[in-house]
């Protein structure tokens, strides 16, 4: 038989036979099981022993963790994982200012914890921090998952030593990212989008982008609108709108005029210029469609993205590279895509057939 | 802050595995047992008993601990070809055996086909054996079909979109081989690119080959612009030919970018507006083929992903719909071939 192991926990420490007698009489085999989410086990009782756990404030033994670690990959981990967030905020408060990235952030943590690493923010603000700095600190934390969020704003290419790390990008910005990225799923929201302006009684459908803000979103959308413009007869395909710093009142209405647009795709920087250059009584016969519905007002229709659900499979992928040992930058980069939503909003009614 | 192994190590000079051996009685000099114990009395070396005893019933386990089992699923045996006709199966199953390999699973290659499996003697051996993660490996829709209870199972799909229930999925990144074939043909000198692929493939894929072609055309003038072709399916190919001809005529494509290789010998007669041959470029080489310009998709690499994905799947323990459905796609390598051969600037003008 197996040694019986006589338990080093101080009495306070919750443990699975104390979630196993909580939950109604349960061995503590039952619970592990539950806890892991076994199919043996039933739902009911899964359920009802993972509540209890929760309420109990269980916790797994991280030196039983560290140790099954060593088991399964023959290595020990001297340090505890940490995956680095790294995005151009120059603290965490100005992360959580933003609610993508406070969302973002909070998905990747919990799903952090439930695979034993913790998520931490490091910032990169390019006043106060270099890549080459911060690519020293990640290293002598030990640190060996990156999650490159919202990057967006930095102009200088970054400067890591990439073979050190498990790296994981999510919405890149340029059109062909280098590493792994995760990607909301915009070319299957565009096109769902597409149809459910033209179910609720829109014809003439437009896409409007601003110059120089190319993002892979923003392809995504591109490529989405082409794709069901191509089934539609040639007159309602729209070509797209192009915002620049010198755009005029009158090429606006132009576009507006010539294709006869009854809705536009936009997000809301563009939204916003459009309007303001159309002017009130024009834009009021409009239907929109925002493409980054995120923190804006409830009643706008528009295509939604799940920021948590983009963290934490952001997240799930890092822990799996990190796993597999796959470091640095991939012969063959990967887009892993998270489904997005459409809702419905009074920026869109139904106007009748 | 205890004395650790490597304390004792560095403080008898020796290696720290030597030290583990000493102390559990397995170092044969007796010299080096004797300076080992002594260095860890004087620093104060104690074992964690935790780890003593959980290592000790590890070792003791090992031999009847059995790793944890994991299927590939394919809906072609190899009677029907699984192995020699289809090349694209062998290097799926290589990538799926090899990810198991590391990550430490056994990995069975099953069979929904005549004579093999079909959905339910597949489940009664899967419950038999323990299987809980399957890979559902490219399976083709006209062929046996599969039916389990999926909530007993973490499941990801290779391609194999028409099998319902949502999974996490892994396949090559159609899309992107469509966008940057077209920017490689751009790049060689070639103005009119067309695109030919299969109607079904379009619909197996969502259409991403479209998607990709249009966007990367937007960007070029409309002059060059040439619309998609798309091939019938079960053509051979003499009708393919027949089908394609009255389109190069109108079209007048410089170039034709294709997921089908044999399109390079049945447009290469035909001349582009540009005065030349066509060109063409493959989007679905294996390996890369010789004679043509293309790109070549690494499929061992998705059979890896699909199997770092369901490991994922099975520690957290999502079985049936994952929390969040996910699509991989994995980009493929562009080869230069004298199927595409560089446009000087001077002809391209013509």
């Amino acid at each position: 038989m197996t040694p019986r192991i006589k338990s080093t926990k101080t009495p306070h420490l919750v443990t699975m036979a104390d979630v196993g007698q909580q939950a109604g009489g349960y061995h503590h085999s039952t619970v592990s099981l539950a806890l892991r989410n076994h199919p043996g086990i039933s739902k009911a009782v899964r359920g009802l022993i993972q509540k209890t756990a929760k309420r109990l404030g269980y916790r797994r033994d991280p030196m039983l963790t560290a140790f099954n670690h060593h088991r399964t990959q023959g290595q020990v981990r001297k340090i505890r994982p940490v995956i680095a967030y790294i995005a151009n905020f120059s603290s965490l408060h100005g992360l959580e200012a933003s609610a993508a990235h406070r969302a973002t952030f909070k998905g990747g943590s919990a799903i952090a914890r439930m695979l034993h690493h913790r998520l931490e923010f490091f910032p990169l603000d390019e006043a106060t921090m270099t890549a080459k700095r911060l690519d020293a600190i990640l290293h002598a934390r030990g640190v060996e998952g990156l999650i490159l969020g919202g990057m967006n704003t930095l102009v200088s290419p970054l400067d890591f030593t990439w073979s050190r790390y498990s790296t994981i990008g999510i919405e890149t910005t340029g059109l062909d990212s280098l590493g792994h990225s995760v990607e909301a799923a915009f070319l299957d929201g565009a096109r769902t989008a597409m149809r459910r302006i033209t179910e609720l009684g829109c014809r003439r459908i437009g896409l409007v982008t601003i110059r120089g803000k190319e993002t892979k979103r923003s392809m995504l959308i591109q490529a989405g609108v082409l794709c069901e413009q191509a089934l539609l007869p040639a007159e309602r395909r729209i070509s797209p709108f192009e915002l620049t710093e010198t755009t005029s009142e009158s090429e606006v209405r132009q576009w507006l005029c010539r294709f006869k647009v009854d809705a536009v795709l936009a997000n809301q920087a563009a939204w916003q210029q459009l309007t303001t250059l159309a002017g009130r009584g024009r834009v009021q016969a409009l239907g929109w469609a925002c493409t980054d519905l995120n923190g804006s007002a409830h009643d706008v229709a528009g295509i939604e993205v799940d920021y948590e659900a983009l963290g934490a499979v952001a997240v799930e992928q890092v822990v799996m590279l990190m796993r597999v040992y796959q470091r640095g930058l991939p012969d063959e980069a990967s887009t892993t895509f998270v489904p997005v939503f459409w809702r419905d909003g009074s920026t869109l009614p139904f106007r009748g057939l | 802050m205890n004395p650790t192994i490597k304390d004792v190590a560095r403080a008898a000079g020796v290696h720290y595995a030597t030290v583990s051996r000493a102390l559990r009685g397995l170092q044969h000099s007796p010299a080096t047992r004797e300076r080992v114990r002594k260095a860890a009395d004087r620093l104060g070396y104690t074992r964690n008993p935790t780890f003593l005893a959980l290592s000790s019933r590890h070792t003791r386990a090992a031999v009847s601990l059995q790793p944890e089992r994991i299927a590939m699923i394919s809906n072609r045996s190899p009677e029907e070809g699984f192995y020699k006709l289809f090349p694209h199966y062998r290097l799926l199953s290589k990538g799926v055996r090899s990810q198991a390999a590391v990550l430490g699973y056994e990995c069975d290659l099953l069979f929904l086909d005549r004579g093999h499996h079909d959905s339910k003697s597949l489940y009664r051996y899967l419950k038999r054996n323990k299987i809980r993660g399957l890979v559902l490996a490219a399976l083709e829709p006209d062929r046996r079909s599969l039916e389990l209870p999926w909530d007993e199972f973490c499941v990801v799909k290779i391609d194999s979109q028409h099998i319902k229930p949502a999974f996490t999925f892994v396949s090559v990144d159609q899309f992107h081989y469509t966008r940057l074939a077209f920017e490689k043909m751009r790049g060689l000198g070639y103005r009119r690119i067309g695109l030919v692929v299969g109607s079904e493939d379009e619909k197996a894929t969502g259409d991403l080959h479209t998607a990709a072609f249009l966007l990367a055309r937007a960007g070029s003038p409309l002059k060059d612009w040439v619309s998609p072709f798309y091939l019938a399916p079960g053509l051979g190919t003499p009708q393919a030919r027949k089908a394609l001809v009255p389109w190069l005529q109108q079209e007048k494509p410089d170039a034709v970018i294709s997921n089908w290789t044999q399109i390079w010998q049945l447009v290469r007669p035909f001349t582009g507006a540009n005065g030349l041959p066509v060109a063409t470029a493959a989007m679905c080489m294996l390996t890369h083929i010789r004679a043509l310009a293309g790109i070549v998709g690494d499929l061992q690499l998705v059979g890896k992903r699909a199997v770092a994905s369901l490991a994922s799947l099975l520690q957290t323990g999502q079985y049936g719909t994952p929390r969040i459905k996910t699509n991989t796609y994995i980009q493929g390598k562009w080869h230069d071939g004298p199927s595409a051969p560089s446009v000087t600037a001077g002809l391209s003008k013509t």
